[in-house]
């Protein structure tokens, strides 16, 4: 079951605050289920940031999701940013934070992205020890995010599902499940999509998010939330929802921002395979 | 599957090819899947290539592409981002190009990066810490907006946007954050900039501070000096700049 917590979030179709959109999308407030921001872009940091962030939460519920954080890190965990982060957190109110089962740096060094850890019994323990960690120094509920990756980490793809359920069972944790992200990895690595998601249990399903991808020229796809969500991750999100139930579900995207209207046509379009998915689940 | 190090040692070495500057085929090797590793490094490069430009613009155009790209690898290989905040990343590349772009044949191109992440930076400064504030007194410690950076450099390089016909100086620069959000730059006498100095952090009241720049300046305070002073701290409250003195 979801916790009294985690259930009373609005459920629905919500959209990520990204700069290039924020003072349009704020001047109109349009009807969002809510808004997702990255906390790492708001702390310690003063100016334009900070008064977009304070006007979000005037009129949005709000949910974060890290960038830094990165369950798969091998090394120790920042004191100060868990400090700050808590602290964050309490401000704007979520209800779960989440982060990705990845890991972003090593000794110090940061990537600035989302980097691989292979499906071992070596990294599951690093995982659950770090999220174990982090859920008690920021006395938050906590949930990790499946990601995108390209550099095979398995002979059997279908590995990474049950990676996630091990940490989910081990560690007591939440998923942020990342629907466009399975259907990625199952275009690049070869698996059926609906399988990946059959393993995961529902009741862990916290949240979700749904983003475009790039096809590149010789076939590989990369999350790049620059592109608008192609069929088949509609699809996989309908069969998802009938699966799990109400959820919330962001929609991602970060590069290549269209226009408001655009943004916003996709929300309309991802709230009809919501409402279609849970009339027949009878759970909408 | 080939069989990989420790978790730890393989994170190492991924975040080692991504960032060295010519890794070999072995390198990626060791990582696993190597084909796909060279994706990460240039997927990992290009992200940091942009923030840096973003920081950087008219720096990046004077230098020219390669030159830039240059700077850029030198950094990645020699001392890679250790900040989590990604808007801080050029700050590292700047500290470690700086000594480069110093030695160059156009003596105003590390004055130009040094202005345009100075202006990055203050767009950023948190101010929500600052301590509680009532009018303006003398016989209080001033506070000042933390949204604020003193730069001095040798040539005009906040001045001339598209040409690089600057001006030899030096020059005081005052960078602050408008309440808009905009760094604005304003350029101060050797005077002001002392003054404005000493406004920073401290427990002395403002009298205090204001006498004893006067006095290492060999200035005597006068009446022209009280109304310049008195003009100063009204445009400067006026402005967000000084936000008061110290309840
Ligand atoms: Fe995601």
């Amino acid at each position: 079951m979801l916790s009294a917590v985690t259930a009373s979030f609005p459920n629905g179709i919500g959209l990520g605050l990204r700069f290039d959109m924020a003072r349009r999308f704020l001047d109109e407030q349009p009807d969002v289920a809510f808004v997702e921001i990255h906390p790492e872009n708001y702390l310690r940091r003063g100016g334009l940031y900070r008064e977009l962030l304070d006007r979000t939460l005037q009129r949005y519920p709000v949910l974060t999701h890290g960038l830094t954080m990165c369950f798969g890190h091998s090394s120790p965990f920042d004191r100060d940013y868990l400090h700050d982060l808590k602290r964050f957190l309490r401000e704007v109110r979520t209800p779960w934070h989440s982060d990705h089962l990845c890991f972003g740096g090593a000794g110090g060094v940061f990537a600035h992205d989302l980097l691989p850890i292979p499906f071992t019994e070596e990294a599951l323990t690093t995982v659950v020890q770090r999220f174990t960690e982090a859920r008690d120094a920021l006395d938050v509920e906590l949930a990790f995010e499946n990601v995108s990756y390209y550099a095979a980490q398995s002979d059997d793809p279908l590995d990474e599902a049950r990676f996630c359920v091990e940490v989910l069972e081990r560690a007591d944790a939440k998923i942020m499940l990342d629907v466009n992200n399975v259907f990625v990895n199952s275009r690049n690595f070869g698996f059926d999509p609906r399988a990946w998601i059959d393993l995961i249990p529902p009741q862990r399903v916290v949240q979700m998010h749904v983003a475009g991808h790039l096809v590149r020229a010789d076939g590989l796809r990369i999350d790049t939330h620059g592109e608008p969500i192609p069929d088949g991750v509609y699809d996989l999100l309908e069969y998802t929802l009938r699966r799990v139930g109400p959820r919330p579900v962001l929609l991602e995207r970060d590069n290549n921002i269209p226009t408001l209207e655009e943004l916003l046509a996709e929300v309309r379009r991802l709230e009809a395979v919501y409402e279609r998915a849970l009339e027949t689940t009878g759970a909408a | 599957m080939t069989t990989l190090p420790p978790l730890e040692e393989l994170q190492r070495n991924a975040l080692d090819t991504c960032f060295k500057r010519a890794p070999t085929d072995a390198d990626f090797e060791r990582l696993g899947d190597a084909k796909r590793w060279r994706v990460y490094r240039s997927m990992v490069r290009a992200r940091l290539r942009r923030v840096n430009e973003a920081a950087l613009p008219r720096t990046r155009r004077a230098l020219g592409d390669a030159a830039f790209g240059e700077l850029f690898s030198a950094w990645l290989d020699e001392a890679p981002p250790r900040t989590r905040y990604f808007r801080e990343v050029p700050m590292g590349l700047l500290e470690h190009a700086l000594p480069c772009l110093a030695q160059d044949e156009r003596p105003w191109l590390a004055d130009l990066a040094r202005y345009e992440l100075a202006t990055w930076r203050v767009k950023q400064l948190d101010d929500r810490e600052v301590p509680p504030t009532s009018d303006l007194s003398f016989d209080r410690p001033p506070v000042l907006t933390p949204a604020l950076e003193l730069l001095d450099v040798g040539w005009s390089v906040h001045r001339a946007r598209k040409t690089h016909d600057y001006r030899k100086g030096p020059f005081h620069l005052a960078i602050y954050r408008s309440r808009d959000h905009r760094a604005v730059t304003m350029e101060l006498n050797p005077l002001a900039r002392d003054l404005v100095k000493s406004w920073r952090g401290g427990d002395e009241p403002l009298t205090e501070r204001v006498r004893r720049v006067a006095e290492e300046r060999n200035t005597a305070i006068d009446q022209g000096f009280l109304e310049s002073l008195g003009a100063m701290l009204a445009d400067f409250l006026e402005r967000g700049i000084v936000l008061g003195s110290r309840a």
